[in-house]
């Protein structure tokens, strides 16, 4: 009854949109539907209700329909064959759902049994799901049927064989095919060849198909920002030195002469990367450009691989804790790693002889003198070191930490919804970020700071910004679980994979508007 | 989802389920159609609520669901949790059939409050910790305890079984880790005749450290010490290249020792041969013509300490035998045909009548440790000889008391390993007569054990494949030294030798049926503070000392022996089972109870491995 009573809704719908009032207080009496409210659906739910799975085809039928499609897919020409063979799963869903829609269990399990197993390997894990769905009341508030039916799977297609298909739909009058394919599949055409097994399953997979060839034709500045001029920046430092030491003459001379080699070759632009100004990004300070000179420095140093010079292996093992640790993080110059723990603490461990100290209460921080060269040091508290530190605050398993790029902080996400950003150097907690409804699996500190992303159950991603407890946006369109998120090395776009089985990469500098 | 019928059985709840469900709560007569509908309403919540549940598993970076999974995933459905069921042990699914019906549950205890309350609070649990090891160094791995063995045991096999890998390797031996066969053999070498450089065993300076450190604390006074070394022997990887020098020094400071009579030196240099056969990593074929000479002197030697006549030189054979009995199982194959050798060495002391009583009791005890056919072929048809030669000793007309201990002894050891046997191959009723004609004066004495044997219930004993025993206890109170002794499960046969004549309660009997790799020998020098009454102590006079010399230059030491030497076997099972109650203390040797005796203890206890979890194989 409630099912009728909503196609009954849609009706009266169809007939307020015609404005055919008479129908209408006929059909409300004779329904007794009273004090119906106005708008209660929107039109593209009336198309949906009444498309959805509404079936008058005879159960059996099924089965030889598909049969026969699958035969014709199996004795067409080879060039068509794969491209053919893409509409096998889709017709293969859609004709379970109806049979479940309209109440034919038995054949739908039938069908399911007889041809779930046939389909490509990579779609088996959906198939189990979708297995599971019995029942027409199953079907509502299930993601994956929701999916299926809002969504119309998307096929690329060429023209010859898009033609060939419509031939044979036509030639067989298989109502049961025609409506599947006119109803839930979209064929994205393209001029040219039918593509080959290989160039099918390079794109197949996703839960609602392909991408559309439109959808992926924006201009993707996939290169690395230019680096800040770090000459400049060199030059004006030995002159500091100058001022303040002049007992040293020749040390400005040395460092000229070591670090053109260097950092010089960098100035040239890459015409693929992003203009600086595209996204706004923290602006470096002197200690991070001292940072960046030793980490390129360092790598400057890097011995390739090979069969000569091999690898030295570190193996870190936790011990004693029992199937609790859910993630493990280390920081890329390998001083820190941090480990999440299923009962929501973080531990962190300095992996070199250098102890993890606390910052000295502000008191005493008052009488530090700011202009020494190692006020960093002395901002710290000896008496504090320690090799291994706990972070207590979340409510549930922590699924992942990230370090900010300079290391002085750290974000973790948890199954309590919250993302929390803790300071290695006073070690608290800082801010805790909500706003996504259900367990975040994964958080990404941008590779130039200040930005992060998030990715939770709630099949969203989200940026944030570390100065602001609201998230800057939201990214949704994904249709199951976002499962992870990376930033791009120049910090313009994020990549979430998703258990959708698609990957996005999502460029979301456009909007920003500074 | 596959066609296969299998995978699809118990996907979904039985009418059944629902219905005892229902009546659980109260519900009386639920009708089949609801049972039916809830049945499947039911199991496709169930299956979403998993399929959740897997999320936060492969998010958590594990391969098995946890019960916070389901947790978790009921959480974000917004049910409420199941609050209890936390088990951090893996719960079996007990599966039970009969009457055509198949039954799963949890085996739920009753759980006494009271004595929740009561016992002591659980230790807490270990703190988290990191640690940090080289996996490899420049390419290389490291030889320590957590990477594997850098030869595999499969390679040193190789090594023994075929010469030429080894000329082959040491042309490419720089891969290897170290660079023994040094760089004077240059490339012209090569070209040359290869065969003399074979074996340049170099050790590093490291190497030399650890073999000095190790011998040296092996043989030393210090129990702890001792216990490390052999520990460090049995467990640790990269042992290959040492392994030519420990054998030699096993097997000189066994020919020295012989000839002092030093008893304890000779137990220290076995308890070495144990823990490098224990050593999983190395592969010890090549080094047999050294080991087996040695162990086989240990148990058949005429004479092997001071005082035959108050030592527990018994001890000593028995542990010997026990080894040899490894050492055969591990080593024996078609080509070296160890064990028929072995076999056909202790046999032949039981064919001359000249063999001295203690080298008898060793033969005898290297064939029965070797297995219930070697008892019923070698030892059963010579037991009217062994007899002839006891006999004058017992029956007190023997001068010399070293003979009748030995006499006893040897009756014992056969009293225990022969009965089973005979059960097995002699028919009942059990007439005496019959015995003391097949069996001589053993004959008396065996026919009780056997007797015992048949008596005892059979349901006792969780027979392991091949046991076709029960325990038989024997009288042993007569026996100058005691040894307590479980069973050894290499053996087919089950013997417990215990002081007093009572009867093996089932508990002790369980862990019997362990597999052989859980048993761990422990002999026992010194025993530190906690006193174990139930311990049988064997007494060694108190000053005992003495020095040996070794043909090596560095390894001449004067040891001090420890007052007591007694030898223990220890079965690292769920429990340790002391066989003797307290009550029964053995009949020592008059005089010999030092007064200084330090206090005794077991040292080297293991740690005792969690109880195994039970599997299901019994009800299915």
């Amino acid at each position: 009854m409630a099912e009728n009573k909503t196609e009954l809704l849609a009706v009266l719908q169809l007939l307020r949109k015609y404005n055919l009032k008479g129908t209408e207080d006929r059909l409300k009496q004779e329904a007794s539907l009273t004090d119906v409210p106005d708008n209660i659906q929107t039109e593209s739910e009336v198309s949906s209700v009444l498309a959805a799975y509404k079936s008058e085809g005879d159960p059996l039928t099924y089965e030889t329909a598909y049969v026969e499609l699958r035969r014709f897919v199996d004795e067409s020409l080879d060039i068509y064959k794969h491209e053919l063979a893409m509409i096998l799963y889709p017709v293969f869903v859609h004709m379970y759902l109806e049979l479940v829609y309209n109440n034919h269990e038995a054949q739908a399990k039938k069908l399911m049994e007889k041809f779930g197993p046939e389909q490509e390997h990579y779609y088996q894990e959906d198939i189990t799901r979708l297995a599971i769905v019995t029942k027409r009341d199953e079907m509502s508030g299930n993601d994956l049927t929701d999916t299926f039916k809002s969504n119309e799977f998307i096929i690329r297609i060429s023209r010859d064989t898009l033609s060939l298909l419509k031939r044979h739909l036509q030639e067989k009058k298989q109502s049961v095919i025609m409506n599947i394919v006119n109803e839930h599949l979209y064929f994205d055409l393209y001029e040219g060849v039918a593509r080959n097994k290989t160039q099918c399953e390079a794109t197949a997979g996703a839960m609602t198909g392909e991408a559309r060839r439109q959808d992926n034709k924006v201009k993707v500045y996939y290169g690395l920002l230019k680096e800040p001029d770090f000459n400049t920046f060199l030059e004006t430092k030995p002159e500091e030195d100058d001022d303040m030491d002049p007992d040293a003459p020749d040390k400005p001379k040395k460092k000229k002469a070591k670090k053109d080699p260097l950092f010089s070759k960098k100035s040239k632009t890459d015409p693929n990367a992003p203009a600086n100004d595209r996204m706004p990004l923290p602006v470096l300070k002197d200690i991070d450009k001292q940072e960046k000179i030793k980490a390129l420095r360092e790598a400057s140093k890097r011995v390739c691989l090979n069969a000569e010079t091999l690898p030295s292996v570190c193996f870190y093992s936790i011990l004693n804790a029992v199937h609790s640790v859910t993630c493990a993080e280390i920081s890329d110059d390998s001083s820190l790693i941090a480990i999440g723990f299923a009962d929501s603490i973080i531990k962190v461990w300095s992996l070199t002889p250098s102890k993890l100290r606390e910052m000295k209460p502000a008191e005493q921080l008052k009488d530090i003198d700011r202009d020494a060269d190692d006020v960093l040091v002395r901002m710290m508290d000896d008496r504090t070191a320690e090799t291994c530190r706990t972070f207590t605050g979340h409510n549930g398993p922590v699924y992942r930490c990230s370090y900010s790029p300079d290391k002085t902080m750290m974000l973790s996400c948890s199954e309590d919804t919250t993302i929390r950003l803790w300071s290695l150097h006073t070690w608290t907690c800082v801010v805790v970020y909500r706003g996504h409804l259900y367990p975040i699996w994964d958080v990404r500190f941008s590779p130039h700071g200040h930005y992060f992303a998030t990715c939770s159950h709630d099949k969203t991603a989200r940026l944030w910004a570390t100065d602001n407890n609201q998230p800057l946006r939201i990214f949704c369109g994904h249709y199951s679980d976002v499962d992870c998120v990376l930033f791009h090395p120049n910090s313009n776009y994020i990549a979430t994979g998703s258990s959708d089985r698609t990957v996005r990469f999502i460029a979301y500098s456009e909007y920003f508007q500074y | 989802m596959s066609g296969d019928p299998e995978m699809l059985y118990g996907t979904t709840l039985s009418v059944e389920s629902m219905k005892v469900i229902a009546e659980s709560i109260g519900l009386g007569a639920l009708p089949d159609d609801a049972a039916k509908e809830l049945a499947d309403d039911v199991s496709f919540k169930l299956k979403q609520i998993v399929q959740d549940a897997a999320k936060f598993m492969h998010h958590s970076k594990r391969q098995k669901l946890s019960i916070s999974d389901v947790d978790h995933a009921l959480k974000v459905r917004n049910i409420e949790p199941q609050y209890g069921f936390v088990a951090d042990d893996f719960i079996p699914f007990r599966f039970a059939s009969g009457g055509g019906r198949e039954l799963h549950f949890i085996e739920e205890k009753e759980v006494d409050l009271s004595e929740v309350i009561q016992t002591t609070q659980p230790k807490i649990p270990l703190e988290v910790t990191l640690r940090a090891h080289w996996l490899c160094v420049d390419g290389v791995q490291p030889t320590v305890p957590e990477n594997p063995p850098p030869l595999s045991k499969e390679s040193q096999a190789q090594d023994s079984v075929n010469p030429i890998k080894k000329l082959d390797q040491t042309l490419t031996k720089d891969v290897a880790g170290k660079p023994t066969t040094g760089k004077i053999h240059k490339l012209k070498n090569i070209e040359t005749v290869h065969v003399k450089q074979l074996a340049t065993h170099e050790l590093s300076v490291e190497q030399q450290l650890y073999y000095k450190e190790i011998t040296e604390a092996c043989v030393g006074s210090d129990e702890g010490r001792r216990a490390e070394a052999l520990q460090s022997l049995s467990c640790d990887p990269g042992l290959h290249e040492m392994l030519p020098r420990m054998c030699t020094f096993i097997a000189e400071g066994v020919k020295v020792n012989v000839v002092q009579n030093n008893l304890a030196l000779l137990i220290y240099l076995m308890r070495m041969v144990k823990a490098l056969i224990d050593n999983p990593s190395l592969y010890l074929e090549k080094y047999l013509h050294e080991f087996v000479p040695s162990v086989s002197t240990c148990i058949v030697s005429r004479q092997l300490c001071m005082r035959p006549e108050l030592d527990n030189h018994w001890a000593l054979r028995d542990f010997g035998s026990r080894l040899m009995a490894q050492i055969c199982k591990n080593f024996n194959t078609s080509t070296n045909n160890l064990q028929t050798r072995v076999t056909r060495l202790f046999s032949s002391a039981l064919q001359n009548d000249k063999t001295q009583l203690s080298s008898l009791y060793g033969a005898v005890a290297g064939l029965s440790e070797l297995g219930t056919e070697v008892i019923k072929v070698f030892i059963v048809p010579r037991l009217k000889f062994i007899s002839d030669r006891i006999e004058p000793q017992l029956q007190g007309s023997s001068i010399s008391n070293t003979d009748k201990i030995a006499a006893g002894h040897i009756r014992a050891m056969l009293q225990t390993k022969c009965a089973p046997v005979l059960k097995t191959i002699r028919n009942p009723p059990d007439v005496v007569d019959e015995y003391k004609r097949d069996y001589g004066f053993l004959g008396l004495t065996l026919h009780q054990a056997v007797v015992k044997a048949r008596n005892a219930p059979p349901t006792a004993v969780t027979t392991t494949a091949g046991n076709n025993s029960s325990s038989s206890i024997v009288n042993a109170s007569n026996t100058a030294s005691t040894i307590s002794r479980l069973s050894s499960a290499p053996q087919p046969q089950i013997s417990t030798r215990i002081n007093t004549p009572t009867s093996v309660t089932p508990a002790t009997q369980r862990p019997i049926s362990q597999p052989a790799q859980q048993q761990k020998f422990v002999i026992v020098t010194q025993r530190p503070s906690t006193p174990q009454p139930s311990t049988p102590t064997s007494i060694l006079p108190p000053n005992l000392s003495g020095t040996i010399k070794y043909p090596n230059p560095q390894s001449i030491n004067t040891i001090n022996l420890p007052q007591n030497i007694q030898v223990q076997k220890v079965q690292q099972s769920p429990k340790i089972v002391l066989v003797n109650p307290p009550s029964s203390q053995p009949t020592q040797p008059s005089g010999t109870q030092p007064p200084t005796n330090p206090r005794p203890i077991f040292v080297g206890q293991q740690e005792i491995p969690p109880p195994e979890l039970d599997d299901l194989s019994h009800l299915a």
